[in-house]
C-alpha cells in the first residue's frame, strides 16, 4: 500500500503525525508498569523457539510464524476461554479515515471466530525497527476503540504491541493518548514477556 | 496478426494458461506421483503444537501458515537439516515475464541458506481456498526457481512444489516443459503419510 495525496491508504501507512492530524490522538512515553509477576515458559515453548531460531528469519512472515505465534499461542491456550486469538483478520472500521486493512494479531473478549466487540488488544509483527510502527499499531488500536463504541461495548483501555520477534514494545490507548511503554521486553527473557502478557490478560478477565 | 499476451503483474496472478503462453509449460496429471511414500512418525513436539493450535481460529492464509504449515515444515527440516524453509521471501527472477513476487515457503538445499540461496528445490504455497485455483501461481514460482538455478549453472532442473490449505496438500513437479500435478491429495489427518510425502520430495535432491 502507498500513501495518496499525503494521506495513509490503510493502517500500514499510518504515522504518529497521521494519528494526531486525522484522529486527534496525542502520544507520549510512559512507564506502563506491566510486569507484575514472572511467568516461566513451558519447556515445550523453550524447545520450540530454540529450534525455530536456527531457521532463516529475515522476513515479517518468518518472524510471525517462528518467533511470535508460538509465544502468543502459549499465552492464549494456557488460559483457555479468556481471550480469542485472531491472526490476520481484515478489520475495516472507518475507511473514510483510512482505518482499514489487516491486523496481524487481534484479541477479543468474545470467543467467536469473527471479530465481535470488545476488541481488547492488537499486536503487530515487523521485520525492522519496532519504533517505526507505533503509528500503524496506534491506528489499529484507535479503530478497536471506535469499533467497540459502534457496537455499544465501549472499553476505556486498549492494549497494543509492536514486535520484531526479538524485542517487544507495549502500547496503551487511554483518554485519547497513545502511551508507549518506556520499558522493553525481549525474547531472551520469556518469563518477563509472558508476565507482561499475563498482566494484559488479567486486566480484561 | 501476432497474438497479444497479457503478462501477469506477479506470480499471484499466474494461471495455467499464462504458464503455457508465456513460459511454454503445459500441465499433466500424474497418478500417485510420489508413491511409494514411507510414513514418518510424528514427534511429540509437533503433536503438542498441532493440538494446541487446533483450538484457535484459522480462517485465513496467515493463520494457516503460522498454525499448520510452518510447524509441519519445521518438523521435516529437523529431520533434513539441509532443507531449510525460507518463509515469505521476495523472489524476483524475471520481472518482465511477471515472474516476481513473494514465495510463501521456498526450500533451498543449501545448508547455509539464510535467505534465498541456490539451489531452490521446492516451493510450497499456502492458500485459504481451493487448491486448484493456484496451480498457475505455484507453477510460475517453480519455473522461476529453475531459471534461478540455471543462471548459476546448477544442474537441478526438476523442481517440486505443493499447494496447501493447511489441511490438504497437493504436490506438483516441474520436469522439462511439463508441470505434473499429483492426483493424490495428502492430508493432515494422515500426518505420518504427509510428512513422508514431503520427505520424498527432499529425498529426490539427496
Amino acid at each position: 500500500m502507498a500513501r495518496k495525496n499525503g494521506k495513509p491508504s490503510s493502517y500500514s501507512d499510518y504515522t504518529l503525525e497521521d494519528l494526531r492530524a486525522i484522529l486527534g490522538l496525542d502520544n507520549r512515553k510512559e512507564n506502563l508498569n506491566l510486569l507484575h509477576t514472572l511467568v516461566p515458559p513451558s519447556d515445550f515453548l523453550v524447545t520450540t523457539l530454540q529450534r525455530n531460531q536456527v531457521l532463516p528469519i529475515n522476513t515479517e512472515k518468518a518472524r510471525a510464524e517462528l518467533l511470535i505465534t508460538p509465544i502468543l499461542v502459549e499465552w492464549i491456550t494456557q488460559n483457555p476461554q479468556k481471550l480469542q486469538y485472531l491472526s490476520g483478520n481484515t478489520f475495516d472500521v472507518e475507511p473514510q479515515k483510512f482505518l482499514k486493512g489487516r491486523c496481524d494479531y487481534l484479541f477479543t473478549k468474545h470467543l467467536s471466530l469473527d471479530i465481535v466487540a470488545p476488541v481488547v488488544a492488537i499486536f503487530e509483527a515487523k521485520d525492522d525497527n519496532v519504533d517505526n510502527w507505533y503509528g500503524q499499531c496506534g491506528a489499529e488500536m484507535y479503530a478497536a476503540k471506535l469499533f467497540n463504541e459502534q457496537k455499544n461495548e465501549p472499553y476505556p483501555i486498549i492494549y497494543g504491541a509492536v514486535t520484531d520477534g526479538y524485542e517487544w514494545v507495549f502500547l496503551r490507548l487511554e483518554n485519547n493518548v497513545l502511551l508507549i511503554d518506556k520499558e522493553r521486553y525481549y525474547l531472551r527473557n520469556l518469563a518477563e514477556l509472558l508476565g507482561v502478557l499475563k498482566t494484559i490478560m488479567d486486566f480484561y478477565v | 496478426m501476432e497474438k497479444i499476451i497479457k503478462i501477469p503483474s506477479s506470480y499471484r496472478y499466474y494461471k495455467l494458461a499464462d504458464l503455457k503462453n508465456i513460459c511454454g509449460i503445459t500441465y499433466a496429471d500424474a497418478d500417485k506421483m510420489l508413491a511409494p511414500v514411507q510414513d514418518i512418525p510424528v514427534s511429540a513436539i509437533l503433536k503438542t503444537i498441532l493440538e494446541r493450535n487446533a483450538s484457535l481460529p484459522m480462517l485465513n492464509e496467515k493463520a494457516k501458515s503460522e498454525l499448520l504449515v510452518m510447524p509441519i515444515l519445521t518438523e521435516v527440516w529437523a529431520l533434513n537439516k539441509n532443507f531449510k524453509p525460507i518463509s515469505g521471501a521476495t523472489f524476483n527472477v524475471e520481472p518482465r515475464k511477471g515472474l516476481k513476487g513473494v514465495a510463501d515457503f521456498l526450500i533451498s538445499s543449501n545448508p547455509n541458506a539464510r535467505e534465498i540461496e541456490m539451489p531452490v528445490v521446492a516451493i510450497f504455497e499456502a492458500k485459504d481456498d481451493k487448491l486448484e485455483s493456484w496451480y498457475g501461481q505455484c507453477g510460475a514460482e517453480m519455473y522461476a526457481a529453475r531459471l534461478f538455478n540455471e543462471r548459476e549453472d546448477n544442474n537441478i532442473h526438476t523442481i517440486h512444489g505443493a499447494i496447501t490449505n493447511g489441511v490438504a496438500w497437493q504436490f506438483l513437479k516441474l520436469e522439462g516443459q511439463t508441470l505434473f500435478i499429483d492426483t493424490q491429495i495428502y492430508a493432515i489427518a494422515n500426518l505420518p503419510q504427509l510428512l513422508g510425502a514431503i520427505q520424498k520430495v527432499y529425498n529426490f535432491y539427496k
